[in-house]
């Protein structure tokens, strides 16, 4: 299945709390190409999850919205499938039934679901820990199964939401090895959150600097390193040090303005 | 790079441990009973407490005559199907309260507070108006064990849904999953554990409820073996065994009383509830008539409940 080409047209989002409205996103226009690998990086607090969450369908925007090849998109769907930040995994299930979880629930047939789990875990190398209950799994193991869970139901979008913020550095770097070689075979066009640079770097095409809150594109940086790449080619960081610099005039510019205002 | 998860120890069986081993986490309870029913006997020998106070043999004693008599395991069968059916049932009618509740958070909002006032409410003060719609029948007892315990269900319930995290539902829908589906998925396994404790409440309110109203008017059940009533006075081993009756004698005619009791003779039985009242009151097209009659039984009923009052003389 090929990847699906998005587009974000003028996207904003406002949430009703109890100390006022709060603007996290506004007039985000983007344009994704099929099997396009994105990563979005920016302060902490600058709406890159909503975006996720209304690319996901999960949330209706407040204004704008996203089309996929063209239609636009209403409500969730299991060809944009998101991969949370602590795995989400359900823990009355073992690995298995999480893995089939989605495609029971799209009534796919036993001996087809059966061999797609299957070939899933192997590419995630689980294949020993198919009946290992989730609290048994460690913080890469589980994710790895996340993201099993969502490439098994052959998504157009993936859609991963600072899948790796909460591993330790070494794990984190072989996760994000085993994203690209993941993102390579499946062809699914891939939205990757983070707020950590070098990640960004490391895997993105594009990578799209927010800005702080209310959260807008502040600049999109192009990346041709040749795949798989590490922290260490030249061209990426090279990356890294033009969006350091970016954001950092981000955060200088949001602390003056919160001097202004004082 | 696989991490391997920990190992759990293998635990080893002794096969040589007897089957006493096997059961000694009960010693500690078995002692306490032996040494309760032992003070129990010396306060009765001693006569600390004097008045009605039957020791263990009587009550062992009583025990044999109800189990020969087949009373016993007859009012145990009686007691537990109507339990049985009764928990059932606010079991289903609290979860679909429940869902209500949790559906749509305003309804919840607004009926929670009224809910949890009727769960408070004893649930012996419904019997008196469960006898006034349903009359001295089974159908009483379940109301009282029912409406004695779905309150507390549904509540219970509406907490354990309310305890799933968010994040399953997110990632549920992601998937695809919603309504009934992702009710059915996420929302009662992820509730499960909530779900089971908030049912084993409704098992103890339904108990307290049932035993209650049995006190009050049962010819067969656990609460009517209770001392005390029907003029036996204690003593069950006195009783005459438990007749083949198609429905429940009235409080004064029955069979356990020894002699009538003394006073105006009391009105006759309820035997029927509104539901016969509006269907006379529907054939005869006479309203005024109807709720005459019911008025009447409504007096009636009190009369019978003031004679099952305890404070006849005891002889």
């Amino acid at each position: 299945m090929k990847g699906a080409a998005l587009k974000l047209v003028m996207l904003g989002k406002r949430f009703k709390g109890k100390s006022g409205e709060t603007e996290a996103l506004r007039d985000v226009n983007l344009q994704i190409r099929e099997g396009e690998f994105v990563t979005i990086v920016g302060p902490s607090g600058c709406g890159k999850s909503t975006l996720l969450s209304l690319v996901a369908g999960l949330e209706d925007a407040t204004t704008g919205w996203v089309e996929m090849d063209g239609k636009r998109v209403h409500g969730p769907g299991a060809d944009r499938i998101v991969v949370f930040q602590d795995a989400a995994l359900f823990p009355w299930l073992d690995v298995t039934g999480n893995v089939e979880f989605g495609l029971r629930v799209a009534r796919v047939p036993r001996r087809d679901r059966k061999e797609r789990v299957a070939r899933h875990l192997a590419t995630v190398q689980l294949e020993k820990f198919a009946h290992a209950r989730v609290h048994e799994l460690s913080g890469g193991m589980k994710q790895r199964v996340a993201l099993a869970r969502a490439l098994v139901l052959r998504p157009r979008v993936l859609l991963m939401d600072e899948p790796f913020a909460a591993l330790d550095v070494q794990i984190r770097e072989e996760m994000q090895s085993v994203v690209q070689d993941l993102w390579q075979r499946s062809g699914a066009t891939t939205l990757f959150v983070t707020h950590d640079v070098r990640e960004a770097a490391v895997l993105g095409d594009r990578i799209v600097v927010l800005s702080h809150r209310p959260g807008m594109v502040s600049q999109i940086l192009e990346n041709h390193a040749p795949r798989p790449r590490t922290l260490k080619d030249p061209a990426v960081e090279e990356v890294i040090r033009r969006s350091n610099e970016i954001l950092k005039a981000e955060v200088q510019w949001s602390n003056n303005q919160t001097k202004l205002l004082l | 790079m696989v991490e391997q998860p920990d190992q759990a120890p293998v635990v080893a069986r002794n096969p040589e441990r007897s089957l006493a081993w096997e059961f000694r986490h009960l010693v500690p309870m078995v002692a306490v009973a032996v040494v309760a029913v032992v003070v129990w006997d010396l306060i009765v020998r001693w006569g600390v407490w004097g008045i009605l106070f039957p020791g263990p043999t009587d009550v062992g004693h009583a025990l044999v005559v109800f189990w020969n008599s087949t009373r016993l395991v007859r009012a145990i069968a009686a007691t537990l199907r109507r339990l049985a059916v009764g928990f059932l049932m606010s079991l289903v009618l609290g979860a679909l309260l429940a869902f209500l509740m949790v559906r749509f958070a305003t309804f919840g909002k607004g009926i929670q507070p009224y809910i949890l006032g009727l769960q408070t409410f004893p649930s012996i003060a419904w019997v008196p108006l469960a006898l006034i719609w349903f009359g001295l029948s089974e159908t009483t007892l379940l109301f009282v064990t029912i409406i004695g315990s779905v309150f507390g269900v549904s509540i219970a319930f509406a907490d354990a849904l309310r305890t799933v995290p968010p994040l399953y539902l997110r990632a549920a829908r992601n998937m695809g999953s919603d309504g009934m589906d992702l009710i059915l998925r996420v929302t009662v396994p992820a509730a499960l554990p909530h779900l089971i404790s908030a049912a084993k409440v409704g098992w103890s309110f339904a108990w307290r409820s049932l035993i209650g109203a049995e006190l009050i008017f049962a010819t067969v059940g656990l609460g009517f073996l209770r001392p005390g009533y029907r003029g036996s006075h204690g003593r069950h081993d006195r009783y005459p065994r438990d007749r083949d009756r198609r429905r429940p004698a009235p409080l004064h005619q029955d069979p356990g009383v020894g002699e009538p009791p003394e006073g105006p003779r009391p009105p006759p039985m309820i035997e029927s509830g509104p539901a016969v009242a509006w269907a006379q009151s529907r054939s005869k097209t006479n309203l005024a008539a109807a709720m005459k009659r019911t008025m009447m039984k409504i007096r009636a009923t009190d009369r019978v409940l003031s004679f099952a009052s305890p404070h006849r003389d005891p002889r």
